[in-house]
C-alpha cells in the first residue's frame, strides 16, 4: 500500500496539446526577448520546442500532480477530497508509516453551532455565540476573519463528513467554554471515526497517497511562487539519514496539513522555555515543527507561535494523552477536587479553563524545580460515567481507597490537611458557592462516600495555537509583501490564528475540516 | 566463493571456541525458545550470531534464521543483494499471508494491533516488527498494552 493511484491515461501530462505549444510560442513572440531570439532561429520549428516557464529543467520531476497534500490528518483529508472533486489529480505525503496524525487518535469531539441534534434538542446557538465563545477562550486574540469562517463554516462541515460514511453519537455533549451543548462525537470516541472515512472515501475518488514520504522543502520558480516539493521518500521515523530525495511537481499548488509543534522540545522551548523535558506531550510522535519551518522560510508569516496549550488533564504515569485524561475531563474535576500532595489542599479552580488549570498545575514544584504532582479524586458516584477507569485501575494509573485517611497516606499527604479541605469543600457542595477558588458548582458532588478513586496529575503540551499566517481563502501570506505566496496554501493546526490565546475543547476538529475543505478548493482551482 | 570461505572461517572459529562458550550459548538458545517455535539455533549458530554482532553486522531474529539462511538471503524480504533500503511490507506477507488474514490471528485480544481502531488494517509490518533492531509496539507511544507473544 504505498501507492495508491489511478491509472492515467498516457497522454495526460506527458504531451502538450498543440494549443499549449502555440500559446506558449506566443506568449513568447509577444513580450520577451528571449522569445523573440528564439523566434530567429530555426522559425518554422519554435512551436514544437518544449518551453518551460520555470526553473526546473526538463525531464526533472519524479512524479507530477495538480495538488499535493503535505500530512493525512483532518485538514490533510478534507483538502485531498475538495481538491480532487474539482477535477486535479491530488497526492497525499505522510512522513509517518501510519496515516492520520494527531487526529486519528484525538477524542473525535466536533463543535457545530445549529446541528439538526440541537434544532432536535431545542438547543438555541448560532454562529455569532460560537463566536464569541471562541473569542473568550482566546482572550480576544484570535483572527476575526478566520475565526467567523470557521465558525459559520461548521454545519457544512458536519454535513461534509455524513457525506463521506462519519458516525456520531446521538447525543450533545457540553464542553468547557461553551454557552450551549453544541459537540458531537464520534460513535468510537476518537477522531479515527473521521479521519478513516475520510481517508478511505479520497482513495475511492482517486486521491493517491504516500506514507514514509517526509516532505523537506519547497521548489520555488523565478517568481517565487511554489511549484513542487523536495522530499525523503521511503523515509523511515524518526531515522534521519534514511530515504531518498526526490522532487514531486504540484501543478496548482501544494497545500500544507503537516499539524503542530508539541512533540518538537527544542522548537517548543524556542518560544516557552518552562516546555522541557518535565513536560511531556498527548501528540503522536511526528508532531515536529520542520514544515511549518520550512514555510517561514519561504517568507511566511508567522502567528502567536508561542501560545501553546497543555492539556491539564493528563497523567505522569502513563504515556501522551493516555487513559487518565478522559476520567479527570468527566470525573476527576468536575465531580472532585485535585489537591497539593504536601498539604491535602486544593489550588485552582478544577473547570477553569485548560490555560489556567494547567499553569496553577506547573506551579507544583519542590525547590529543585522537580514537578511535585498532585493528586486528584473522586467519589465513585462521581465517576460512574468514567469510561476509562476500569482501565487506569488495570493498568495502575488510577487508584482505589476505602477512607480518605488511606488515599492521604498512600501519596505522602498529611491526613489532617486532606480531611480538613474534604470538609470544606463538602461544605461549598452545599451552599452551591465555592469561596476557594469560584469553580462552578452545578454538577458538583459530595466527597463523602468510599470508594474514593484517585489519580496523579501533570499537564502535557497538548496544542500549538500558532503557525503560519492565511487568509481566508486558505493561502499562506508573505511576511514581507503581505500578499499570498503563490501555490501555497494551509490548512490546521500549522496554521495560526483562529484560535487566539488558548483553543477552545471540540473546536480543532472544526478548523481543520472547515479551513481543509476551503484550502483545498482553493489549490484545486488554482489554474496552473 | 566469498560464502563458503566465511562459513569454512565461522566453521574453525567455533571449533576452536566450543569448549568455552558452548555453555553459554546453549543456555541464552533455551531461554529463547518456546513451544511453538519450529527452528531452534544450535551453538554454531549461535556464535555465528553472536560474532556478527560484534562486528556490526546486521543480524537476524532467532525465528527468521533459518529461512533468512541466517542472514545471508537479504533479498528475501529487501529484493536486494547489497540492500540499501527498508524491506518493502509485500516480502513480509508473501509469507505471512494477507493484512485480513495477520489481523485474524490477534483478533482474541482484548486490543488487536493489527487491526486497530486508529489504523484499521493499514499500518505497515514494519511499524512494529524490526529484524534488525529491537522491536517496539508503536501502540505504546499511547497506551500501556502488553502483548505477552510479542518478540522483540
Amino acid at each position: 500500500m504505498k501507492e495508491t493511484e489511478k491509472k492515467r491515461s498516457a497522454h495526460a501530462g506527458s504531451v502538450k496539446s498543440r494549443r499549449e505549444v502555440l500559446r506558449t510560442g506566443a506568449l513568447l513572440a509577444g513580450g520577451l526577448a528571449v522569445g523573440a531570439l528564439s523566434g530567429c532561429t530555426g522559425g518554422e520549428n519554435k512551436n514544437d520546442l518544449p518551453v518551460e516557464k520555470s526553473r526546473a529543467p526538463l525531464g526533472r520531476w519524479d512524479k507530477e500532480y495538480d495538488v499535493i497534500v503535505v500530512g493525512s490528518g483532518f485538514a490533510g483529508m478534507a483538502a485531498a477530497i475538495e481538491a480532487r472533486k474539482t477535477g486535479a489529480s491530488v497526492l497525499v505525503v505522510d512522513k509517518m508509516p501510519v496515516f492520520g496524525g494527531n487526529s486519528t487518535i484525538n477524542g473525535g469531539a466536533f463543535a457545530v453551532a445549529g446541528s439538526p441534534l440541537q434544532e432536535k434538542e431545542g438547543v438555541k446557538d448560532s454562529v455569532d455565540l460560537m463566536v464569541q465563545d471562541m473569542l473568550k477562550a482566546g482572550r480576544g486574540l484570535n483572527h476575526m476573519g478566520l475565526l467567523k469562517i470557521v465558525a459559520a463554516g461548521t454545519r457544512g462541515a458536519y454535513e461534509f463528513t455524513l457525506e463521506h460514511g462519519v458516525k456520531f453519537k446521538p447525543f450533545l455533549q457540553h464542553f468547557g467554554g461553551h454557552s450551549v451543548p453544541r459537540t458531537l462525537q464520534t460513535t468510537i470516541s476518537s477522531g479515527a471515526g473521521i479521519v478513516r472515512p475520510l481517508r478511505k472515501s479520497a482513495a475511492n475518488l482517486g486521491v493517491a497517497f504516500r506514507n514514509r514520504c517526509k516532505f523537506e522543502d519547497f521548489i520555488l520558480d523565478e517568481n517565487d511562487a511554489v511549484i513542487g516539493i523536495r522530499v525523503k521518500d521511503r523515509y523511515e521515523f524518526p531515522n534521519e539519514e534514511s530515504g531518498e530525495f526526490r522532487e514531486f511537481r504540484a501543478k496548482r499548488g501544494v497545500v500544507m496539513c503537516s499539524g503542530g509543534f508539541s512533540q518538537d522540545r527544542r522548537f517548543r522551548m524556542m518560544q516557552n522555555p518552562r516546555l522541557d523535558e518535565r513536560v511531556d506531550s498527548t501528540n503522536h510522535p511526528g508532531a515536529t515543527a520542520e514544515s511549518m519551518q520550512a514555510m517561514f522560510g519561504v517568507g511566511a508569516s508567522p502567528v502567536q507561535i508561542d501560545l501553546i496549550q497543555l492539556g491539564p488533564w493528563s497523567s505522569p504515569d502513563e504515556k501522551g494523552f493516555g487513559m487518565v485524561s478522559q476520567f479527570n475531563t468527566i470525573a476527576g474535576f468536575p465531580m472532585g477536587i485535585m489537591v497539593d500532595v504536601r498539604t491535602g489542599k486544593r489550588f485552582v479552580n478544577e473547570l477553569g479553563d485548560r490555560k489556567e488549570r494547567a499553569e496553577a498545575i506547573l506551579t507544583r514544584q519542590d525547590e529543585t524545580g522537580k514537578p511535585v504532582y498532585p493528586v486528584v479524586f473522586c467519589t465513585a458516584k462521581g465517576a460512574e460515567k468514567a469510561q476509562t477507569l476500569k482501565a487506569c485501575l488495570k493498568y495502575n494509573v488510577a487508584w482505589k481507597f476505602d477512607t480518605i485517611a488511606d488515599l492521604a497516606k498512600h501519596f505522602g499527604m498529611p491526613v489532617e490537611g486532606l480531611e480538613e479541605q474534604v470538609a470544606m469543600y463538602n461544605e461549598a457542595v452545599k451552599t452551591g458557592e465555592d469561596k476557594q477558588f469560584g469553580k462552578p458548582m452545578g454538577r458538583a458532588i459530595p466527597l463523602d462516600k468510599a470508594p474514593f478513586y484517585a489519580v496523579r496529575c501533570w499537564p502535557k503540551v497538548h496544542y500549538t495555537m500558532g503557525g503560519v499566517e492565511i487568509d481566508t481563502h486558505g493561502h499562506v501570506m508573505h511576511m514581507r509583501t503581505g500578499k499570498p505566496i503563490e501555490g501555497l496554501f494551509a490548512a490546521g493546526e500549522v496554521t495560526g490564528g483562529p484560535h487566539g490565546a488558548s483553543r477552545l475543547g471540540s473546536c480543532a476538529v472544526a478548523e481543520t475540516l472547515v479551513i481543509g475543505r476551503i484550502a483545498g478548493r482553493n489549490a484545486g482551482k488554482r489554474s496552473a | 566463493m566469498k560464502k563458503h570461505t566465511a562459513i569454512l572461517c565461522a566453521l574453525m572459529l567455533a571449533v576452536s571456541f566450543g569448549s568455552f562458550l558452548a555453555p553459554s550459548f546453549a543456555d541464552g538458545g533455551q531461554q529463547g525458545t518456546s513451544p511453538k517455535v519450529a527452528h531452534v539455533p544450535g551453538v554454531t549458530e549461535n556464535l555465528k550470531v553472536w560474532m556478527n554482532s560484534k562486528l556490526g553486522k546486521p543480524t537476524v531474529k532467532e525465528y527468521h534464521r533459518k529461512v533468512h539462511q541466517n542472514g545471508t538471503n537479504c533479498e528475501l524480504c529487501h529484493g536486494a543483494v547489497n540492500p540499501t533500503k527498508a524491506p518493502d511490507d509485500r516480502n513480509c506477507l508473501k509469507c505471512h499471508g494477507t493484512r485480513e488474514q495477520v489481523a485474524q490471528l490477534t483478533a482474541d485480544l482484548d486490543h488487536n494491533p493489527h487491526n486497530s481502531p486508529h489504523y484499521g488494517i493499514d499500518a505497515p509490518c514494519t511499524t512494529c516488527h524490526k529484524e534488525h533492531q529491537e522491536s517496539t509496539v508503536y501502540c505504546n507511544t499511547c497506551h500501556p498494552f502488553k502483548y505477552k507473544n510479542f518478540k522483540k
